[in-house]
């Protein structure tokens, strides 16, 4: 079960997101082997200008039982990374914009095969070499569920 | 999935709700708690035991009352006024209004109080204290770099007319906010 294609579900559901990450939601596992590059991810990328534009990336990392529920069923937490992109000289609007609504999406959501989504933190005004210096807001969100038999 | 599933386990203190109790089944305004971190509730008994013949002959058990301690929820003076009696008066508009609460060698009142937890499966767990009223006290600390997040203690005992300390309702699609009786449901 993909909590992250859950989220990538929910975001995508909503208009005033989708419009201003025009360069899409995408599930990290829905990436080819080398992430958001121009032939694999055309959508991401502006045809006449070649450049980036604002989009999310969800990534879905490990799933660890955190002990609150043990035995048969097994409760565990899962963290969730967001990177939200745009362009280096685009300046952190629309990110910033991007992430608030994201927040109202997503903290304290239901997503199918998980009680809830709850917001950790956010790290602003970041900057990544290996998309030619692409601002980014990277926010993290844990997961919360259990496994019955 | 609309079923209640009882096996499914209910996640965090979605919410919490005070009212004023009238003693008759009925309440006051209900005031959702503005940021409600933890809820600890610790179920009463009287107990005692007959022994004879080397062993014990039998065991008695009753429930009496309902602790609970309630954490995290701003120092808001309409949270206050509910739990302490204590109100609040305003003066002045905008910029320049003051609200004004004093506590002073006051009896504290009886008030409902409620929480939420979410299940799994789009359902839900309300449980209400009908008639609770703070007895161990309140605490809060201004510490640097810290929200203000008081603490309340207080037992909850049989409504006179509902005759219950504490119910449990599940839900099979959670409610967006529970009420107080008569509209408990």
């Amino acid at each position: 079960m993909s909590y992250a294609g859950g989220i990538v579900t929910l975001l995508a559901a909503s208009s005033a997101l989708t419009t201003l990450l025009t360069g899409g939601i995408d599930n990290y596992s829905d990436l080819g082997r080398k992430g958001l590059e121009r032939i694999q991810s055309s959508a991401a990328y502006n045809p006449q200008t070649g450049l980036l534009k604002p989009l999310c990336v969800v990534l879905e990392t490990n799933e660890q039982s955190d002990g609150q529920i043990v035995g048969t069923y097994t409760s565990f937490t899962i963290p969730v990374y967001t990177w939200i992109y745009d362009h280096g000289d685009r300046g952190y609007d629309t990110i910033s914009a991007a992430f608030d609504l994201m927040y109202g999406l997503l903290h304290l959501a239901q997503i199918p095969g998980a009680v809830q989504v709850l917001y950790k933190g956010v790290k602003r005004d970041k900057r990544e070499p290996q998309l030619k210096d692409a601002g980014y807001y990277l926010a993290t969100w844990n997961v919360y569920g259990y496994r019955t038999p | 999935m609309s079923t209640i599933v009882r096996e499914a386990f209910q996640f965090s203190l979605q919410g919490a709700w005070l009212g004023d109790a009238n003693g008759d089944g009925t309440y006051g305004t209900r005031l959702q708690v503005p940021s409600a971190e933890n809820l600890k509730l610790d179920v009463q008994y009287i107990q005692d035991t007959a022994k004879g013949n080397s062993r014990y002959t039998a065991l008695a058990s009753q429930i009496v009352a309902v602790d609970w301690q309630l954490d995290g929820v701003n120092l808001n003076g309409d949270v206050i006024q509910v739990v302490t009696g204590d109100s609040v008066s305003s003066s002045g508009t905008g910029s320049n209004q003051v609200d004004t609460q004093s506590f002073g060698n006051d009896l504290m009142p009886y008030f409902g109080l409620m929480a939420q937890a979410w299940g799994e499966n789009g359902d839900d767990l309300c449980l209400l204290l009908p008639y609770s009223k703070m007895m161990k006290g309140w605490s809060y600390s201004m510490a640097f770099g810290k929200f203000i997040s008081p603490q309340f203690k207080g037992t909850c005992i049989d409504e006179p007319s509902l005759n219950y300390m504490l119910n449990h309702k599940y839900h099979a699609t959670k409610l967006s906010a529970p009420s107080f009786p008569p509209s408990w449901a």
